[in-house]
């Protein structure tokens, strides 16, 4: 894959729109309907089945003859209404898609016709990653929340954070919150509508992932205060817990003893034994946590050349960024795969954590690469246990290099599908790609 | 207009792409589409389909917000072309949903300059399905490409020459299936002349003319350019019958009648050996005691059907072809025939499978459509001629030998100490009785209780049902006994049920 230089590209993501179903589809009570495509039904609902939630997404078959029916509307919605007759869901998400968005299909107006619907609009054009197609799936939430007057039982002292996290994390934030005297009302998204409601009544929301600044906004707008970042690593621990207890008006000396605590903890795991002295990590993420585990993998004494997202930047980045420039290394923000790619070639990492494309690629050159979403987005990432697990997990993938490489060296010789020729990856690797390289890599 | 639940089938554009991606040959793929549609066939769900982590030479034009509103995509696409067209003798460009609903005009850029080529594939995604879309493109490049290519020369055998046409990527098993069709081509001494597009060269088009027949492997698509070629057609077979007809179809069409003979002769000696003695044992007397269902694409439904039921004596209770509901008013209700009728065995894709899960039904699931999230990659799982007929011979046994295990009587480890005590208790209970002390109830099975368990017995298969029926009475009593009731629920028949399905 060269990088293209004529025409600018789109952010490296999957189609948008899988981000908002993800979010949509693990709601109870919700039936997702797109509009769109057959292709892009085929596909969001391939990716979704597996990768969101185990539940029947609806959409309707509109042909080119279809979208010149000046009849559509109120096709569309004698076939909404019929589903809400069999099926009887609370809400129904109406995602309005690529091609349905040009055809001007007004979703808006349906949703003022039945009530149940949430209009989302995502478009693989418009709508510039997957992780911000979240950050859109829950603002329509939270707006369709507040028009049914969901909000108005403001709790003092009271925690919601926002951002997709591993199960244990959400048992950690709610610990630390029994410590530092706050209630932790909920984890948005979640699969419970009334997590949501939850969250519209707290006094201050943890934005725990950089890409909800519309859904930000929404909490805004009902006077209710966020902070940004997580308790992942040494300094962010620390900080973290400081800001969430000074926001939610927690006792000042009681937080500064829980945050001393936390972070003694995390600094005990990260300079032990786990530290990651003398590993090259690219870290190639794209949802928003990547500057975070960036952060984590850099205290931990790892050499991180290299860090990228698909996310804009943001007011909820800026610190996380400053901390990394600060230290001299290559962000990029909107990346491409080409530049990740680009990145693995120029760095030579032991370890790149990237979208599987790059990856794969990573693979290709012997470096213990693994799939971003699977191996780093399943994990539990806070506090001293969060650290752990990801520092233990680098370690796992360090030991893997050798069996890595004894099969990349078993098609050395040979032609396979390649992202890059084995011409390139033998300079690449210095030598001949064969025997003694595993040899000298094991001593 | 109807709402569908889960889409299973997709456009042209991705049938045109899993078309031209699997070729060979210093050619490019220009998708002109925004970014979904590039990431999702070539990166998502390929890697699924196919276990491929992406593919090479494919780019894409990325359709951003104000190339809809005001530029269209024409000044990148002629960008784009620029850059590539030094790297690359052909460049296919495919328009997607969108640019076609923008009304794109990539086809004023098909041009060919100093012996390279720039190619306009209408995909007519805002139409056509895949399998469409893969039927027009082959046909396209037999027409129309094939011509400007280099004509590649004919290959030197003194064996008679077929062309395999299909399978492309995004097809279920297709690696297997296609790796036995190869074997029976061989085992006839037939030679393989042009395997399209999975085993070519984009150039090799040109060869399609030598064969002297066709091997379509799918009823889906692949048969417009059969049609056009003029050739005898044979469609990849499923089933004893149907590979020998198969196999002496094209023995009578290459002139090697002998030889298909003397192959299916050895074939009953060495491949199907394994068939014919898990025929002649106790294995083959469940398969016509059970029923099984298929929801399929054409090729596989029909194989599948023929096999199971005429051959091995199953029952069948659904059969459906996915692409039907589409295209005819009258399609089956996928849902609603699994609930009506649940059969032991079930074959399709995930969507099936989820609808088995979320209903709580009994059906054994098992993969045999796209959309599937397993890797298919092993050449050793064909459906498709007598090493597919042993291979399904081998996984509907073991998942019907695997219901029946899961009937066989164990003790749970975490249960164990909670078992004993309930036996102590039920042994004082019985002592005191008999001496006296205590008078027990019977627990009592209300008519709609019965009635129930009755419907759910029907739904355990017919070979385990009486170990079942006498586990779902104890067992209920049981829990009934527990709640302090002296009479059976619904809901504890439910109960115990579920757990068969562990």
């Amino acid at each position: 894959m060269e990088p293209i230089k004529s025409i600018k590209l789109a952010t490296q993501s999957p189609c948008p729109a899988f981000g908002g179903l993800r979010i949509l589809t693990r709601l109870e009570g919700f039936l997702p309907i797109l509009l769109g495509n057959h292709g892009c039904y085929y596909g969001l609902n391939f990716l979704s089945h597996f990768y969101a939630a185990r539940k029947s997404i609806y959409a309707p078959m509109l042909y080119s003859i279809d979208f010149a029916d000046r009849n559509l509307h109120h096709k569309l919605l004698e076939a909404i209404q019929q589903i809400i007759r069999e099926e009887k869901p609370e809400f129904i998400p109406v995602i309005n898609l690529c091609v349905a968005t040009t055809v001007g299909i007004d979703i808006d107006e349906m949703a003022r016709q039945i009530p149940e619907i949430i209009p989302i609009r995502i478009t693989g054009f418009g709508t510039r990653s997957h992780a911000e197609a979240k950050d859109v799936a829950l603002e329509g939430i939270f707006k369709k929340l507040k028009q049914l007057g969901d909000h108005k039982l403001r709790e003092p002292k009271a925690v919601a954070a926002v951002g997709e996290i591993f199960p244990a994390d959400a048992i950690t934030l709610e610990n630390l919150m029994e410590k530092l005297g706050l209630k932790f009302r909920a984890q948005v998204p979640s699969k419970d509508i009334n997590d949501f409601r939850k969250a519209l009544n707290v006094s201050t929301i943890a934005c725990l992932h950089p890409f909800y600044t519309k859904t930000m906004r929404q909490f805004a707008e009902v006077g209710i205060e966020h902070i940004s970042g997580a308790p992942v690593g040494i300094e962010n621990t620390y900080n973290w817990i400081k800001d969430i207890a000074a926001k939610a008006g927690a006792d000042a000396a009681l937080a500064e003893k829980v945050a001393r605590e936390e972070q003694e903890a995390v600094r005990r795991v990260i300079e032990g034994p786990l530290n990651l002295k003398g590993a090259r990590i690219l870290v190639a993420g794209y949802e928003g946590i990547e500057l975070l585990v960036a952060r984590l993998l850099i205290e931990a004494g790892a050499d991180v050349p290299y860090v990228s997202t698909s996310i804009g930047k943001s007011a909820l980045t800026e610190p996380d960024v400053n901390w990394l420039l600060s230290r001299g290394i290559e962000v990029k923000f909107r990346k491409s795969a080409a530049d990740d790619l680009v990145a693995v070639k120029k760095y030579k990492p032991d370890i790149a954590l990237a979208a599987t494309d790059v990856a794969a690629m990573g693979k290709e050159l012997g470096s213990a690469s693994v799939y971003f979403t699977n191996l780093i987005s399943a994990r539990p990432l806070f506090l001293a246990h969060g650290a752990e697990n990801i520092l233990g997990l680098m370690h796992h993938l360090l030991k893997s290099r050798n069996s890595l490489n004894r099969v990349r060296e078993f098609f050395q010789d040979t032609e396979m599908a390649r992202s890059i020729p084995v011409q390139e990856v033998q300079e690449y690797l210095g030598c001949s790609g064969c025997a003694a390289c595993d040899d000298r890599e094991a001593n | 207009m109807q709402m569908i639940r889960d889409v299973d089938l997709t456009n042209g554009y991705w049938g045109a792409l899993y078309v031209l991606a699997p070729m060979r040959g210093n050619f490019c793929v220009i998708i002109d589409g925004p970014i979904g549609c590039h990431y999702v066939p070539v990166d998502s769900a390929l890697n699924y389909t196919d276990a491929i982590p992406y593919l090479q030479n494919v780019y894409a034009t990325h359709i951003l917000e104000g190339d809809v509103a005001l530029d269209g995509t024409l000044n990148k696409l002629k960008k784009l072309c620029g850059e590539l067209i030094d790297h690359y003798d052909d460049i296919f460009i495919l328009s997607c949903q969108e640019s076609e609903i923008i009304s794109s005009e990539g086809s004023m850029l098909e041009a060919e300059v100093d012996g390279r080529r720039i190619w306009y594939i209408h995909t007519r995604s805002l139409d056509s399905d895949d399998f469409q879309g893969r039927d027009d493109l082959m046909l396209h490049l037999y027409k129309h490409v094939a011509a400007k290519l280099p004509r590649q020369p004919k290959k030197t055998s003194d064996k008679p020459l077929v062309n395999i046409i299909g399978p492309t990527f995004g097809n279920f098993n297709h690696y297997a299936d296609f790796a036995e069709v190869k074997r029976i081509v061989h085992g006839i001494g037939a030679e393989i002349n042009v395997a399209f597009p999975f085993e070519c060269a984009l150039h090799d088009i040109t060869r399609l003319d030598d064969a002297a027949a066709n091997i379509i492997m799918y009823q889906e698509y692949g048969q417009k350019l059969g049609e056009a070629m003029g050739k005898p057609m044979f469609f990849g077979p499923i089933g004893l019958e149907a590979t020998q007809e198969f196999i002496l179809g094209l023995g009578d069409a290459l002139g090697l009648r002998p030889q298909a003979e003397a192959f299916i002769a050895e074939e009953k000696r060495t491949t199907l050996q394994g068939f014919w003695d898990v025929w002649r044992s106790p294995h083959q007397d469940i398969f016509r005691t059970n029923t099984f269902g298929v929801y399929a694409h054409k090729t596989y439904a029909d194989g599948l059907s023929r096999f199971l039921r005429d051959e091995l004596g199953f029952e069948q209770y659904i059969y459906g072809v996915k692409t039907d509901r589409y295209r005819s008013k009258n399609a089956m209700n996928i849902e609603d025939a699994l609930l009506e009728n649940p059969p032991t065995l079930f074959f399709g894709c995930v969507n099936e499978k989820i609808y088995i899960t979320e209903h709580i039904l009994p059906t054994r699931f098992l993969p045999a459509a796209t959309p599937m999230p397993i890797v298919c990659r092993s050449t050793g799982t064909p459906f498709m001629g007598f090493a597919g007929v042993v291979y399904i011979t081998q996984i509907v046994s073991n998942e019907l030998f695997d219901i029946l295990y899961s009937h066989i009587h164990i003790e749970y480890t975490p249960e164990k100490d909670k078992r004993r005590r309930d036996r102590e208790i039920a042994r004082k209970e019985w002592e005191d009785q008999l001496k006296g002390k205590l008078v027990i109830t019977e627990v009592k099975w209300p008519e709609e209780t019965l009635a129930h368990m009755e419907k759910v017995l029907k739904k355990v298969p017919f070979f385990v049902r009486v170990s079942a029926s006498k586990m779902l009475k104890v067992e209920s009593e049981k829990i009934a006994k527990e709640q302090f009731r002296d009479y059976v629920t619904i809901e504890d028949v439910d109960q115990v049920y579920s757990r068969f399905k562990r």
